[in-house]
């Protein structure tokens, strides 16, 4: 009973201490570290908007030989990514105008997270507040069958968020019968704070930044197979680092903010991906 | 060590809790049947036939229709521009092959489903020449706007949903039967997308687009009714039914000898 009356009291601690405290620069190593407090004037009757995530996410692949003998890879990505839920956005063709519905947002933009890419595609989400499930799924159009692969849950209180995801194969994961990895299966678990009511990144009073994207961060990856470990830093999404380019500064948050540098060796230049919340 | 490190390791294990029991499981994989190693269809080869259709006007078309499973990874489906009345090699025709990956392979009922998907789907045109002998690339690639279209579509609307696509193999008195899986399939992965109503509303559009790929000057009439694309129909199994696979002798300077096909 003692132990968990502290348990509490600590996290009550770590809730009431200001921003400042907890603002720290994070580099890889701590990106499982906790979020900052909401901000102040955050709007907590509405989901749309940007919202900083930090997740776990660990993927299991799986190789087989002709031989049957089968080759297993974990991989493990902690990390922080903002993204934005945005308000249903209805066209009227005749005035040619778009208005926007914020009582009824969209799902949380992930697909930058690392598995994102090898879940396929979710089925449309109805109106929602509050919580929402996200399923993916696959169709097979002979035999008219859809086969459901797993799904996100994520749930709202105010301004801060969990969420939770079980994810099977899927064939966008699939990369071959034989001597290929296939992502076999992958878990998430989510939290999230919201740091601006409005719905957009790059189109966004609150912040300072060039960036454009509406899901993005950085991970530390974690590879293990056949007993090797390797860990890297990765920004997301996944394409801003190509094959030609390399992190020269690793990069941080700092409270709400982020920092990342990316060298193009093929263009012998930098790119800064910076978010500065005002 | 900072005295904010034993807060973080709260936070930490705070974080643990939350996050605990995120480790996946693979055993819930296993029982799809849509996914497995099994080798059932160990014929390897080449195989071909012609499937006729008619267009809204009654004009009688027809197309080869190929098949190429060399190993338990992949198939090929190779189809010739359609022309009228009958097949016939006698002038040169454009052949597009498209590549999908096997993901299982399933026995039962003496049919064997093979699952296939298109990933990275991969297209190639090449011209049969007439004498049958030497196959040569096609000079320029022809058209290929509509797998453009649809391959944005699909990633717009469905994130690069690949669909899973079944071929339904059935051997019978030394003859093969099969379905005919066609592009379509694979590139609406949406059911709503894959419906009757979707096909014959957009059917127009899809047929211009696809025979676009054949660089054809006369074209059937566009039709939900006729099985080239598949897609629009609703029913094809008699169509197959009627049209069975034979086993073609290839060689590596004619991997596609349709002059070897019977035409019915």
């Amino acid at each position: 009973m003692k132990t968990s009356l502290l348990f509490c009291g600590l996290l009550t601690l770590a809730a009431s201490l200001p921003t400042n405290v907890l603002a720290d620069p994070i580099y890889a190593d701590d990106f499982d570290a906790a979020l900052p407090p909401v901000p102040d004037g955050i709007d907590t009757s509405l989901h749309t908007g940007v919202w900083l995530l930090s997740f776990t996410d660990v993927g299991v692949y799986e190789s087989v030989d002709y031989d049957g003998n089968i080759t297993r890879t974990e991989i493990s990505a902690t990390g922080r990514v903002y993204s934005v839920i945005a308000p249903t956005s209805v066209n009227d063709s005749e005035t040619d105008t778009t208005t926007y519905d914020h009582s009824r947002p969209g799902a949380l933009a992930l697909s930058c997270l690392p598995f994102s890419s090898s879940d396929g595609g979710s089925k449309s989400l109805e109106d929602w507040s509050g919580s929402y499930e996200q399923v993916n799924y696959y169709y097979n159009p002979i035999t008219d069958a859809e086969t459901e692969t797993g799904s996100l849950s994520i749930e709202i209180n105010g301004a801060e968020l969990e969420g939770r995801g079980v994810f099977r194969q899927h064939p966008a994961g699939f990369g071959g019968r034989f001597n290929a990895n296939n992502l076999i299966a992958h878990s998430i678990g989510i939290r999230g704070i919201k740091i601006s009511n409005n719905a957009s990144v790059l189109e966004n009073e609150d912040f300072e930044t060039t960036i454009s994207s509406s899901c993005f961060g950085a991970i530390q990856k974690t590879t293990v197979k056949e007993g090797e470990r390797e860990v890297e830093t990765v920004i997301l999404p996944s394409h801003w680092q190509g094959t030609n380019e390399q992190i020269i500064n690793p990069p941080y948050f700092d409270g709400y903010d982020f920092h990342a540098e990316i060298f193009s060796a093929q263009q012998g230049t930098t790119d800064s991906y910076t978010l500065i919340l005002k | 060590m900072n005295k904010f490190t034993p807060l973080l390791a709260v936070v930490f294990f705070t974080s643990s809790i939350i996050f605990t029991g995120c480790k996946p499981s693979s055993s819930s994989t296993k029982t799809n049947p849509d996914f497995n190693r099994k080798v059932v269809f160990e014929d390897y080869g080449t195989y071909g036939r012609t499937v006729y259709f008619e267009d809204t006007d009654g004009d009688t078309w027809c197309y080869f229709d190929l098949l190429t499973i060399d190993n338990p990874e992949q198939l090929k489906l190779t189809v010739s521009a359609p022309m009228e009345e009958q097949c016939s090699t006698d002038t040169d025709l454009i052949l597009i092959t498209y590549n999908s990956l096997i993901t299982s392979e399933v026995a039962g009922d003496g049919i064997t489903s093979i699952q296939t998907i298109a990933k990275d789907f991969q297209r190639e045109a090449m011209i049969y020449p007439s004498n049958g002998v030497a196959r040569e690339p096609a000079p320029s690639l022809p058209d290929d706007s509509l797998l453009q279209i649809m391959t944005i579509l699909n990633a717009a609307l469905f994130g690069g949903n690949p669909a899973m696509v079944s071929l339904n193999l059935r051997s019978d008195n030394d003859e093969l039967y099969g379905n005919i899986p066609y592009i379509l399939d694979y590139l609406t992965s949406d059911k709503e997308f894959q419906n009757e109503d979707f096909m014959r509303a957009n059917s127009a559009t899809l047929f211009i687009s696809y025979y676009a790929l054949f660089s054809l000057d006369d074209l059937p009439d566009p039709s939900v009714d006729v099985p080239f694309p598949m897609a629009a129909q609703p029913v094809r199994s008699d169509i197959y039914a009627d049209h069975p696979y034979q086993k073609l002798s290839t060689t590596e300077t004619d991997p596609y000898p349709l002059n070897q096909i019977r035409v019915e």
